[in-house]
């Protein structure tokens, strides 16, 4: 079997066993449960940053990163398809600090189309309003992890968080040519206002999903409470932050 | 020819005709207009939305490369575009055979609106349900996924397909009235210039702007 078409496949059946539980070793194939039962629990502990989320997962290689930076489709699909393989890296720590800074040029390069659909000067806002807002709250993330007792390095922090940014810059790309159209076919006079609440939402739908990534990441729900509890005040914070950024920037 | 392609062919015929079929409510060249803007409004749609349909995908499942997506917004779409088509003639017999609008009132053509409200919908939700269905088989998704992959592209197309068809209006009319090619950014009868606008007077009228209208 050709290797990068096994380590897809062992990629699929890790994200396939986290998101149904198990899977068929050899093809990867999510099993189907017997007579209605719940899925196979897997087993171990509960996950923690630390720790592998899923065993069959193969981390990003460092040249699969640089080669990522090179290609933007490749960037995308790193970042919202193979969450297995992202989470790996982020847990081994190898190449989280590369990982990280993908996060930050995928932040910034990917939110320029929707921030000059608003206009020149406004170029670098959605860049500014995700990223600057997750910049704000990403010394709390690190700090409160560490005194909570996730031994979370720097760099695995910051591409946690950089991921919200990231996502979100993503689908303000997916939102720009929308926004381009609606903008196109309305009155700037009149529908001004219609507009920007669109704009406010399809940026709040942004970030959400954003946040929604991070947390299927994390997999929350087999997570122990400690962490639980500081990720969803922690996305609160984001959340709010990224509103009060957007008020300051003129999305309000 | 490529099955996108393909789609693509069916999806213009079938939206054409149907839109031939609603225009011959207001007249000929209303019916001839459709010809050219049923068929914009669909494809126009599917491009302004596919970028984003692609990464909703992408967040949702992996299975999925862009031009599977765009082959499922264009099945959508051609889907509900055949069933139209199949209606067509019902439209038709409509247009021609309901009491003209006068001086008095709006004779028959309320019914034949909300006809063509109910056939747009239930079309699309069979089309949407086969869909959904189809997709779930063809790369292996579980239902749930599946069914939150097409209710994300709904809501895009819907964003997008409803201001684009405000822009594009009218499709049908009152023969009374005419109008031109495309109406665009032009204000309706409470003053709303865009699909957004006029959904809000419906829930909270401006009799402010009502007057500044008349």
């Amino acid at each position: 079997m050709d290797p990068n078409r096994r380590d897809e496949t062992r990629a699929l059946a890790a994200e396939r066993e986290a998101e149904f539980g198990w899977a068929d070793p050899n093809t990867g194939a999510a099993q189907p449960c017997q007579g209605g039962a719940a899925p196979m629990p897997a087993a171990g502990p509960p996950y923690r940053v630390g720790a592998d989320p899923a065993p069959v997962a193969e981390p990003f290689s460092r040249a699969e990163l640089l080669e990522a930076m090179r290609r933007p489709a490749r960037l995308i699909d790193l970042i919202l398809a193979e969450r297995a393989r992202w989470m790996r890296t982020v847990s081994q720590g190898q190449n989280a600090a590369l990982l990280a800074a993908l996060m930050g040029l995928a932040g910034l390069l990917f939110a320029l189309p929707y921030g000059l659909v608003l206009g020149l000067d406004r170029a670098w806002h959605i860049a500014a309003l995700f990223l600057g807002s997750v910049a704000i709250c990403w010394p709390s993330l690190h700090i409160f992890g560490s005194y909570l007792g996730l031994r979370v390095e720097t760099g695995q922090s910051l591409a946690l968080g950089l991921l919200v940014g990231a996502v979100a810059s993503i689908f303000s790309l997916g939102f720009a040519p929308i926004l381009w159209f609606l903008g196109a076919t309305m009155d700037p006079r009149i529908s001004a206002m219609t507009l920007g609440t669109i704009s406010a939402l399809l940026l709040g739908v942004a970030l959400l999903v954003g946040l929604a990534q991070l947390r299927r990441c994390l997999k929350l729900r087999r997570a122990d409470p400690s962490l639980g509890w500081l990720m969803v005040i922690w996305q609160g914070l984001v959340l709010f932050i990224t509103y009060r950024m957007g008020c300051y920037l003129g999305f309000g | 020819m490529g099955s996108l392609a393909r789609q693509a062919l069916r999806l213009i015929v079938t939206s054409a005709l149907y839109g031939f079929c609603i225009g011959s409510v207001h007249s000929l060249t209303f019916a001839l207009r459709n010809l050219l803007k049923f068929p914009l409004l669909i494809l126009g749609t599917a491009a302004v939305c596919s970028l984003a349909c692609y990464l909703t995908s992408r967040a949702i499942t992996r299975a999925l490369d862009f031009r599977a997506v765009l082959g499922a917004v264009l099945g959508l779409f051609a889907q509900t575009s055949t069933l139209l088509a199949s209606l067509g003639p019902v439209m038709l017999f409509l247009a021609q055979t309901i009491q003209d609008p006068d001086e008095t009132g709006l004779g028959d053509y309320p019914l034949f609106l909300a006809t063509h409200v109910i056939f747009v919908a239930s079309c699309g939700s069979l089309a949407l349900i086969r869909c959904t269905r189809g997709l779930s088989h063809r790369f292996a998704l579980p239902a749930g996924r599946a069914r939150l992959l097409m209710a994300s592209w709904m809501a895009l197309c819907l964003l997008v397909g409803s201001q684009f068809s405000w822009y594009l209006r009218p499709f049908c009319g009152v023969r009374t009235v005419q109008a031109p090619f495309f109406l665009g950014a032009e204000p309706d009868f409470r003053g709303a210039t865009s699909f957004f606008e006029a959904i809000g007077d419906l829930v909270d009228p401006p009799p402010g702007r009502i007057e500044a209208a008349r």
